[in-house]
């Protein structure tokens, strides 16, 4: 097949993938080699539907052997397959890097043959970049599951970052929805991708050893919507997965519906308010020193797609609210929605000058639109509004742009994933 | 500073070295210009005396260290941005700029409430931001013999902001970029891993390698793949890539409306 068909195949197989990410640093190259990493993302062009393009993005290969219910690659659809050679992928990679189209490549795979052959494609490809052409651009690599983690780690070797998709939340929804994977085993990978990381950060730091492996860090992906699990257990999953595998990000995707089948829920588009308040919450998890179990609790399984996340923990957790500003510490002071690490360090750095008041914050720059109806500044109260719950949150749910809730509450009766079961 | 009696018009060679000669004297001398202009700028004028600044490096380079101690290293970066411009006026700007940058120190960028600070800022933001974006969009092209060649028109005169960039992501490979706007190009030699400005006319034009027709289509192909169909949104590609861009890309936005896996 002409090479330019199998691009066209193979990079529309892989387009709905939603890490396009070329974030994070690994400081690879010097003045002998093609290329370099760099920490602010350049995006080269934007598709017609409006994203950038920030990486060579597709598939080796798309003809697989395993039947994964939501995937449009699976075995028993029927649609144009093809496969790359090694030699190919890296070649188009540096045609394209040394023309400036993309900042790297985002190499993922169906499983063609098996697991192992199917790695061994990946790692002689992310080999022959390295080594042959000496290119030291971004490279993500996908982790196949089931494949030998030797393999594996010498890719992470090479890569920039890697990640393997947890797919879905739970094990008993891969089990349903993608038998052949589970075997394969999913968490063993990301648990070697995870230690090897952090080995490698020791080795260098004492042994002065200097290959990296994977330096820019592991992500994941799952699937919103294609399975019943709430979004409590997909976020106390997120935290695991963040809290044991080192992970640097799981990215969440709004299921599209692409396959017929009876073991899916018919849904009228992808639920992308979900997925937003998911990403809302990830970054609570993250940046803002929240825990999974305080976010959501048995009962109150989903997010209110009226008012965002941490709105929605304030006003169940009001008996802490409204906060002084003057004395409240800083780990308060970021539970305040409409203040961020910035505002936050901004107050405990200005009150120390002098006691604020409404009218100081305000010179400071600190949007207080949200913030207002949680905070007293020298015992002043300023929203407009009794401090009521209902109120808050009729005022907080017109600020953001109303749509419709795709999902209703669900059954939530899924064990999620066992982390501890990885070995 | 005292108001001359006849009001001089301080004319510079256009380049940037050429202004902080300019600046330089009319610091020095304590003399405020009504003008400073770029020779291929200026028109007679009847009114003013004309005073011809020569270009002196040295005079430049000891300025600008006086700008970065005395002011700040941020305020230098800014007046090399916002001279980046050639907007009307800009050297005038600049000149307050300074003047209150030597009263005040680095505090000179927190006076928002002053017209020049703001110009002088909101004119280098303007220059950072399209060479950010260049960035991204330049596109290189193979020539016969193994260089890179790339064609950009933009709007300010970003070639010495890309150099540096572009030496450390292909400093194994000897490239030019060329301005076809001001007629100049920013070349590279991977032997010697320096970069240099040169003049190159706008119709300069290199023959190209027998394999970068292919490697255009192929990334045509791909740009046409990724697209997600019903969901065009032109507005946002527009927003972030805008058309006065397009002509350079070798890509054609649009096309994946036409495109179909068959
Ligand atoms: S393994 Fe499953 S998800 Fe991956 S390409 Fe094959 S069918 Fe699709």
């Amino acid at each position: 097949m002409e090479l330019q068909k199998k691009l066209e195949i193979l990079s529309d197989a892989a387009k709905y993938d939603v890490s396009c990410s070329s974030s994070g640093s690994s400081g690879r190259g010097d003045s002998s080699s093609l290329g370099n990493t760099k920490a602010a993302g350049i995006c080269h062009s934007w598709t017609d539907d409006g994203r950038c393009v920030s990486l060579l993005k597709i598939l080796f290969t798309n003809y697989c052997i395993y039947d994964c219910q939501y995937c449009v690659n699976r075995a028993s659809n029927d649609r144009p397959r093809a496969s790359f050679t090694p030699e190919e992928v890296a070649q188009l990679t540096v045609d394209f890097y040394k023309r400036n189209y993309i900042e790297g490549l985002f190499l993922s795979s169906a499983v063609c043959r098996d697991p192992d052959w199917t790695m061994e494609q990946l790692l002689k490809t992310v080999q022959l970049l390295r080594n042959k052409y000496n290119y030291q651009g971004y490279i993500h690599l996908k982790a196949i599951p089931g494949a030998d983690f030797k393999l594996i780690y010498q890719a992470g070797m090479l890569a920039d970052r890697m990640s393997v998709n947890i797919e879905l939340p739970s094990e008993s929804s891969l089990e349903k929805l993608a038998p052949q994977k589970k075997k394969a085993g999913i968490l063993a990978p990301m648990k070697g991708i995870g230690a090897g990381i952090e080995n490698n950060i020791i080795e260098r730091k004492k042994y002065k050893v200097k290959d990296k492996f994977v330096p820019a860090g592991q992500s994941t992906q799952l699937i919103v919507g294609a399975s019943p699990e709430s979004d409590r257990q997909i976020i106390s999953l997120s935290e695991g997965l963040y809290d044991h595998f080192n992970l640097k990000r799981v990215y969440y995707s709004a299921y599209l519906p692409v396959n017929n089948s009876s073991l899916l829920p018919t849904i009228p588009g992808p639920p992308l308010k979900r997925e937003h308040r998911l990403y809302q919450a990830d970054w609570l998890l993250r940046f803002y020193g929240f825990k999974a179990d305080e976010l959501l609790t048995p009962g109150r399984e989903n997010f209110d797609l009226k008012i965002d996340p941490k709105a929605d923990w304030a006003l169940n957790n009001l008996d802490k609210f409204p906060v002084e500003v003057n004395t409240a510490g800083y780990e308060m002071l970021l539970r305040v929605p409409g203040i961020g690490p910035r505002s936050a360090a901004k107050i405990v750095k200005a009150r120390k000058e002098k006691r604020l008041t409404h009218y100081n914050l305000k010179k400071m720059r600190i949007v207080l639109k949200r913030a207002n109806f949680f905070i007293t500044c020298d015992g002043k109260y300023a929203a407009a509004v009794p401090f009521e719950s209902s109120v808050i949150y009729d005022r907080l749910a017109e600020n953001e742009s109303q749509q419709l809730s795709l999902f209703g509450s669900s059954s939530g009766s899924n064990q999620g994933w066992d982390l501890e079961k990885a070995k | 500073m005292k108001n001359t009696e006849n009001k001089k018009v301080y004319i510079y060679d256009g380049s940037y070295q050429g202004l902080l000669t300019a600046l330089f004297r009319s610091f020095k001398q304590r003399e405020i210009p009504a003008k400073i202009i770029a020779k291929s700028k200026f028109r007679d004028d009847l009114f003013y005396e004309r005073v011809e600044v020569k270009t002196e490096n040295e005079k430049a380079q000891f300025f600008s260290s006086q700008i970065k101690e005395h002011i700040s290293a941020q305020a230098l970066n800014n007046i090399f941005h916002a001279y980046l411009s050639e907007s009307e006026k800009m050297e005038l700007y600049i000149f307050r700029y300074l003047f209150t940058g030597f009263k005040v120190g680095k505090k000179v960028d927190e006076f928002l409430t002053k017209d020049y600070v703001r110009q002088v800022q909101d004119l280098a933001h303007k220059v950072r931001h399209e060479s950010h974006r260049l960035k991204g969009l330049v596109r290189l092209q193979e020539a016969a013999g193994g260089k890179y060649y790339a064609a950009v028109e933009p709007d300010y005169k970003t070639l010495a902001l890309l150099a540096p960039h572009f030496k450390n992501r292909f400093s194994t490979m000897d490239w030019i970029i060329h301005d076809k706007k001001r007629e100049e190009a920013v070349i590279f030699s991977a032997a010697e891993k320096e970069w240099l400005l040169i003049d190159l006319e706008n119709e300069f034009e290199p023959e190209l390698s027998l394999k970068e027709k292919d490697v255009q289509q192929l990334w045509q192909a791909f740009f046409s793949a990724v697209s997600i169909k019903n969901r065009s949104n032109p507005g946002t590609q527009r927003q972030f890539m805008p058309k006065k861009y397009w002509k350079h890309l070798i890509e054609s936005p649009g096309s994946s409306r036409k495109f179909k896996i068959k």
